[in-house]
C-alpha cells in the first residue's frame, strides 16, 4: 500500500510539483514585484495556470524543458 | 633453458618496478583522518541550516543566502566521497562511526543519500567508462555547454540517465533497497519546499535549496563525472581517467585536476592529491596517462 502510494507519488510528480509548489512561489514573487496578473486574474490563480500548463506539459512529454528526451 | 624461461622479459622487469614505485608512493599519502573534511562536512552543514532561519527572519537578504546555499551544496558532495572511500575511518576501527555520520550528514542539501552515492561511485570505480556498467556513463558530452545541457536533461521527470538511471544501476548489483532511502529523501525535499510555499516562504525555499540544488548537481558532474574522463572512450586503469588543467583552477574545480590519482589509490585523501600527483607524475607519463596541461 505504501509503496503503491509512493510509486502514484513519483508518477505524478510533474503535475504535483506544479500545482503544489509553483503556484504559491508564482504569487509570492508577482505580489513581491507588485505585478498585476492579466484578465482579472489573482496572483495564486495565475500560480494555478503556470503551475498546471506547465506540470502538465512535463507529465506529458516527460521533460520541463523539452519536447522530446 | 631453466634459467631462460625463468628469466623475465625486461619490459615486464620494467613495469613491475613502475608499479613498485607507484604503490610506494602512494602509501605515503594514505592513512590518518583527515580533519579537515571532518569540519567541512560538518561545518558545511551547520551553515546551510542557520540559513534558514537568518533569511526567515531577515537577517541576511536572500540574494545574498541564495549565493551562500549555492556554495554550500556544491562544497556537501566531497566530504561524502571521502567517506564512501572509507578515508575517515576504516571499517572496524575507533572512529568509523565518524566516517558515516560524515557520509550520510554532509549530502543532505544535495538530497542525495549516503547508501546510494556510496554503492554508485563504487560501481563508477569498477567500470570506470564502461557504457553498460558505469552509472556515471551518460554524463559524457561532446564539450563544457554540452555538458551542461546534457545535464539538465538526465535529470528530466522521465529520463534513465544519470541520477535517474542510478535505480538501474543499484538493481543490476542487487541492491534495490538503497532506492527506499532517494525515495524518503525526495518525499522530505519536495514536502519542505511545498510547505514553505504555503507557509509564505515558496521563493526563499526556491532560493536556498531548489534552484542552488540543481546548480551544484551541474556543478558537481562537471568536475566529478565528465571533465576527468571526457571523452569517456577509454577504459583501464591508466586510461579510464586524465590529469588536466582546469580554467578555474584547483580550488575551483574542487581537486579535480588531479582526479586520475583519485582513481589509481582512491584512499589518498583529497587534501593531499596534488602532492601525491607531482611524486607520481614521472611514473603516470611512463604509463601513458593523459595528463593534459598540468
Amino acid at each position: 500500500m505504501l509503496i503503491a502510494s509512493l510509486k502514484w507519488c513519483f508518477y505524478f510528480g510533474p503535475i504535483l510539483f506544479g500545482l503544489l509548489f509553483i503556484p504559491p512561489v508564482t504569487a509570492q514573487t508577482l505580489t513581491m514585484l507588485g505585478w498585476e496578473p492579466p484578465l482579472g486574474l489573482t496572483p495564486l490563480a495565475t500560480g494555478f495556470v503556470l503551475g498546471g500548463g506547465w506540470g502538465l506539459y512535463a507529465q506529458w512529454r516527460g521533460s520541463w524543458l523539452t519536447w522530446r528526451l | 633453458m631453466a634459467t631462460l624461461a625463468e628469466a623475465p622479459p625486461r619490459a615486464d622487469i620494467q613495469t613491475k618496478s613502475l608499479m613498485q614505485r607507484e604503490q610506494d608512493i602512494a602509501r605515503k599519502y594514505m592513512g590518518g583522518t583527515p580533519w579537515a573534511l571532518v569540519f567541512w562536512a560538518l561545518g558545511n552543514l551547520a551553515i546551510w541550516l542557520a540559513l534558514w532561519p537568518a533569511v526567515f527572519l531577515g537577517y541576511v537578504p536572500l540574494w545574498a543566502g541564495f549565493l551562500v546555499a549555492t556554495a554550500n551544496i556544491i562544497l556537501c558532495y566531497l566530504p561524502s566521497h571521502e567517506a564512501q572511500h572509507d578515508i575517515i575511518a576504516r571499517p572496524g576501527t575507533k572512529l568509523r562511526w565518524l566516517n558515516q555520520l560524515v557520509g550520510h550528514l554532509s549530502t543532505i542539501p544535495l538530497v542525495l543519500p549516503y547508501r546510494i552515492a556510496r554503492l554508485t561511485h563504487l560501481e563508477h570505480h569498477r567500470h570506470t567508462n564502461e557504457p553498460d556498467r558505469d552509472p556515471d556513463y551518460s554524463m559524457r558530452a561532446d564539450g563544457p555547454l554540452h555538458m551542461i545541457w546534457v545535464s539538465l536533461k538526465n535529470r528530466q521527470p522521465r529520463s534513465t540517465r544519470g541520477l535517474r538511471g542510478y535505480g538501474e544501476a543499484l538493481r543490476k548489483i542487487g541492491r534495490e533497497d538503497a532506492t527506499l532511502d532517494g525515495a524518503l529523501y525526495q518525499i522530505v525535499f519536495y514536502g519542505v519546499l511545498c510547505g514553505c510555499a504555503w507557509a509564505g516562504f515558496g521563493l526563499e525555499a526556491l532560493l536556498l535549496w531548489w534552484l542552488p540544488r540543481h546548480i551544484a548537481t551541474a556543478y558537481i558532474q562537471f568536475f566529478l563525472s565528465w571533465a576527468p574522463h571526457h571523452p569517456a572512450k577509454a577504459t583501464g586503469r591508466y586510461r579510464s581517467t586524465r590529469a588536466w588543467r582546469s580554467r578555474l583552477g584547483n580550488i575551483g574545480s574542487m581537486g579535480m585536476q588531479f582526479h586520475i590519482v583519485h582513481h589509481l589509490h582512491p584512499t589518498i585523501p583529497l587534501t593531499r592529491t596534488p602532492a601525491a600527483f607531482r611524486e607520481l607524475r614521472p611514473i603516470l607519463e611512463a604509463r601513458g596517462c593523459r595528463i593534459d596541461g598540468l
